[in-house]
């Protein structure tokens, strides 16, 4: 139960400060923790899974799509239309995976093909007049729980950060358990893995599938939260920034896919503060100070400062050994 | 029959032009073994410099490459020390990601100085057009194209007429055996990598009048010279340059037959991923 | 003119060389022997630069190298031709032997040493234009050779030479350093092959457990019981 703590000071946390934030910072760290649900929820086949994909806002625009073209269709209630959402994404990181799997792609090729990926997805959907053109897809707005609409911005904010919290207990739970240490085992070395009976294509194959299941929920909430969605969702510009975010965090690390996003939101918010008239100016500061951590640290900070901590600790030892 | 004609004459010259993209591409990871995923943006850089020539000094593009070209030569000095440098030696994620930022970083600065409005380039020769009997080419498109072929030819004759030539081969081929025979492995890699640059200095301004500007073009036009590399054959340069004037005539032909017309854009994700589904082991071996 | 005083390298953490002194005058031809893995490469890497030492001098001329680039080491005279020969075999014979001249010294010599190369190895000449790869075992190492004595070296270096050679050819390669060695040019030959080296060379060391077990001279090493048992099965 220890090892949860985090999370729940972390929930507390948020609900104290959805008490006490006005619409213009709620709405900030809607967006703060969405991407951060994004981010782990990439991190799980990301970084522990060791498979490099550009394709999770794929998965993002999958949820998002189904579930809104359901409601505005055949009026189901996008709480009931984002399984579908998740099933499809499932199903499409499923098929993926077994090519990849089938074909033994080496890395690098399977990330351009999701990037690759991401390109044909945005030209579908602009092209496409059924699922909105470039336009997107409009929902009506309104304050209907049942249909996931609400007026109050704070509502959506404890979804969200329920979504987070849930998803990183996960997470916790996965990097302790014994299914983490083999798919990390696999992401490490995949022959010692197969010599030690790990089955790859299942074990590869299931985390895929959750991992974009979770990110098509991901969408759905994007599409309710701003009662639109468009094509750019599924772009390699929203890839990118979660891949560079995670890494800056710690790719494979449990809190290094939160640390990344809220450190943008945070950094961007005291820029645009301070330099208003230069719009954007936060997020080239983010970006190179994305560059100097990755090439002086190699790693993210939270998996150096574990490093480090692991280091100092056991220097601790040694030292109490020899006393 | 006439617009087929066109559409083949257009896809040769954009595929000439990734062609040649792609080479800067393959030269660096030749020498360095580093994929650089910032290559587009970098381009783009070049692009709204000649963009700015246009806007605020009143010169045209095709002169303000004498500026750009060396500018952009000696920035990717600076930045092969600042950066490529030091991830030479890690594991080819860590540069993906270090790359990435990069671009991200271009993306953003470009941004933030020009704004996400989609752009557009003059120069003299815009609008201008050339007549051979019933076929009409556009004249920037010609220039780009037949820039491309020189200087893929220049290339060509350097890699196997020259001296540094002689030594990028070397170090292409063994890094290790190249420096017990007296070859400076770092400095034939910083040469290469500020060449590309200088090579995209030049492209950048040459395709700005034809292609639309917009600061996103950057990843678009890195996934193209990736997809281009690698049905080239990656260390083999002719292959590139065929390569590109392929994906150039599926692009363009694929415009002109395909319904809706903007459906073409898949044409080369879609080859590619055919194509690696194919024969994937081996053409990047990693 | 080369002097390795209590060398220590090893690669990640693991030590192959403990303490290996050994020295090679202007005009000798010294012979570094030992069994496989015992770390003879080690030494060779760490000399021509592509190892960095832990602890240990080594001198080249009185300077001190143990801190240079390789290509700087090369420069200074001193050059490898390595284990394995690693040419280039996607580039011609000539363009392998160009490459060969790069270092500055080397370079207004150019016509010179490539004529030497081709009188020292006729059959060279003959295959000039053609890829370095598609050539015999002999061949390429004459290859090799050549390469490394169009930088001019004074100092130079081989890393097993007869590997992979039929006796027939072995002995032309180890002619040919006889030769080189008589203009005058210092030579340091690792080698397996434990009594071509001792016929050829004039001083031998044997490396054992990663440092210098015996340091005589070629003849007596060959009259010694115990090497002969150990390396030529005696």
């Amino acid at each position: 139960m220890k090892k949860y703590i985090p999370i729940m000071v972390f929930f507390v946390c948020g609900i104290i400060f959805s008490m006490v934030a006005d619409n213009y910072w709620l709405d900030i760290m809607v967006f703060a923790l969405w991407y951060a649900y994004l981010c782990v929820t990439w991190n799980i086949i990301g970084g522990f899974g060791g498979q490099f994909t550009f394709a999770h806002p794929v998965f993002v625009a999958i949820g998002g799509y189904t579930s809104s073209l359901l409601f505005i269709h055949l009026g189901v209630s996008p709480w009931l239309g984002m399984f579908a959402g998740m099933v499809l994404a499932a199903l499409l990181a499923i098929l993926l995976g077994w090519i990849n799997y089938r074909r033994r792609l080496p890395h690098l090729t399977y990330a351009l093909i999701t990037l690759a990926i991401t390109f044909v997805a945005i030209i579908v959907l602009r092209s496409s007049h059924f699922l909105g053109g470039s336009e997107g897809i409009f929902l009506p707005r309104g304050n209907d729980p049942l249909t996931f609409r609400f007026f109050n911005k704070q509502v959506y904010f404890w979804i969200i950060l329920a979504a987070t919290c849930l998803v990183l207990v996960f997470v916790t739970w996965f990097s302790r358990s014994m299914t983490g240490f083999k798919l990390t085992a696999l992401r490490d070395n995949e022959d010692a893995a197969a010599m030690l009976g790990i089955d790859q294509l299942k074990m590869v194959a299931t985390y895929s599938a959750i991992s974009a299941a979770l990110g098509a929920f991901g969408g759905t909430f994007y599409a309710q939260y701003l009662f639109v969605i468009d094509p750019t969702v599924a772009g390699s510009h929203l890839a990118v920034e979660i891949i560079l975010f995670t890494a800056i965090g710690g790719m494979g690390t449990v809190w290094g896919p939160v640390l990344g996003p809220l450190a943008m939101v945070v950094l961007i918010r005291y820029l645009n503060a301070e330099f208003v008239n230069i719009s954007g100016l936060g997020q080239v500061v983010y970006g190179v100070i994305i560059i100097v951590v990755l090439v002086v640290l190699k790693d993210g900070v939270v998996s150096w400062g574990g490093k480090r901590l692991a280091h100092q600790t056991s220097k601790l030892k040694m030292r109490e050994k020899r006393q | 029959m006439d617009t087929f004609i066109q559409g083949l004459v257009q896809g040769l010259a954009i595929g000439g032009i990734y062609g040649l993209i792609t080479m800067a591409l393959t030269a660096v990871y030749s020498v360095t073994r580093l994929l650089n995923f910032a290559h587009g943006d970098l381009m783009v850089i070049a692009m709204y410099l000649a963009l700015t020539g246009v806007r605020w000094l009143g010169v045209d593009p095709y002169l303000s490459i004498l500026v750009i070209a060396p500018l952009m030569f000696g920035f990717g000095m600076v930045l092969f020390h600042l950066i490529f440098e030091r991830v030479l030696r890690a594991h080819v994620l860590l540069v993906v990601q270090v790359t990435l930022g990069l671009g991200f970083v271009i993306q953003s600065a470009l941004l933030m100085i020009f704004s996400a409005n989609y752009q557009t380039v003059q120069s003299f020769l815009t609008g201008k057009k050339i007549v051979l009997g019933q076929i009409v080419f556009q004249a920037t498109f010609l220039v780009a194209f037949v820039v491309s072929v020189v200087m893929a030819l220049l290339f060509f004759w350097m890699l196997n007429r020259t001296t540094f030539g002689r030594k990028v081969r070397a170090v292409a081929e063994d890094p290790t055996a190249a420096s017990l025979c007296g070859i400076s492995v770092r400095w034939v890699q910083m040469i290469v990598f500020a060449g590309a640059l200088g090579t995209l200095g030049i492209v950048g301004p040459l395709v700005a009048p034809v292609f639309i500007v917009e600061p996103t073009l950057g990843l678009h036009l890195t996934l193209v010279a990736f997809i281009v590399l690698i049905l080239g054959g990656v260390t083999n340069f002719i292959g590139t340059f065929v390569a590109g004037v392929i994906i150039g005539l599926a692009e363009a032909l694929g415009g002109l037959y395909m319904n809706p017309p903007e459906f073409a854009g898949i044409l080369p994700y879609g080859i590619f991923i055919l194509f690696l589904l194919v024969r994937p082991s081996g053409v990047l071996g990693r | 003119m080369l002097e390795l005083k209590g060398l220590v390298a090893g690669y990640g953490g693991v030590r192959i060389l403990h303490d290996v002194s050994l020295t090679v005058g202007a005009t000798e031809m010294v012979a570094l022997l030992g069994s496989n893995g015992v770390g003879k490469s080690t030494v060779m890497k760490t000399i021509s630069g592509l190892l960095r030492s832990t602890e240990g001098s080594i001198k080249f001329e009185g300077r001190e190298i143990s801190r240079a680039s390789p290509e700087d080491i090369v420069e200074a005279g001193l050059v490898l031709v390595p284990e394995g020969r690693r040419l280039f075999n996607g580039m011609s014979v000539q363009d392998n032997l160009l490459i060969g001249n790069t270092v500055r010294h080397a370079l207004p010599r150019r016509k010179e040493l490539l004529d030497k190369v081709f009188e020292l190895f006729p059959v060279l000449a003959l295959r000039r234009l053609q890829a370095a790869g598609t050539l015999s075992g002999g061949e390429q190492q004459m290859v090799a050779i050549g390469r490394a004595l169009m930088a001019a070296p004074k100092l130079l270096m081989l890393d097993e030479p007869s590997l992979g050679l039929a006796p027939a050819l072995t002995h032309q390669v180890f002619e040919a350093l006889r030769v080189l060695n008589k203009e005058p040019l210092a030579i340091l030959v690792v080698e397996q092959n434990v009594s071509i080296a001792l016929a050829a060379c004039e001083r031998g060391y044997v490396l054992e457990d990663g440092s210098i077990t015996v340091s005589d001279t070629a003849e007596a090493m060959r009259k010694d019981d115990g090497i002969r048992k150990a390396y030529l099965g005696m």
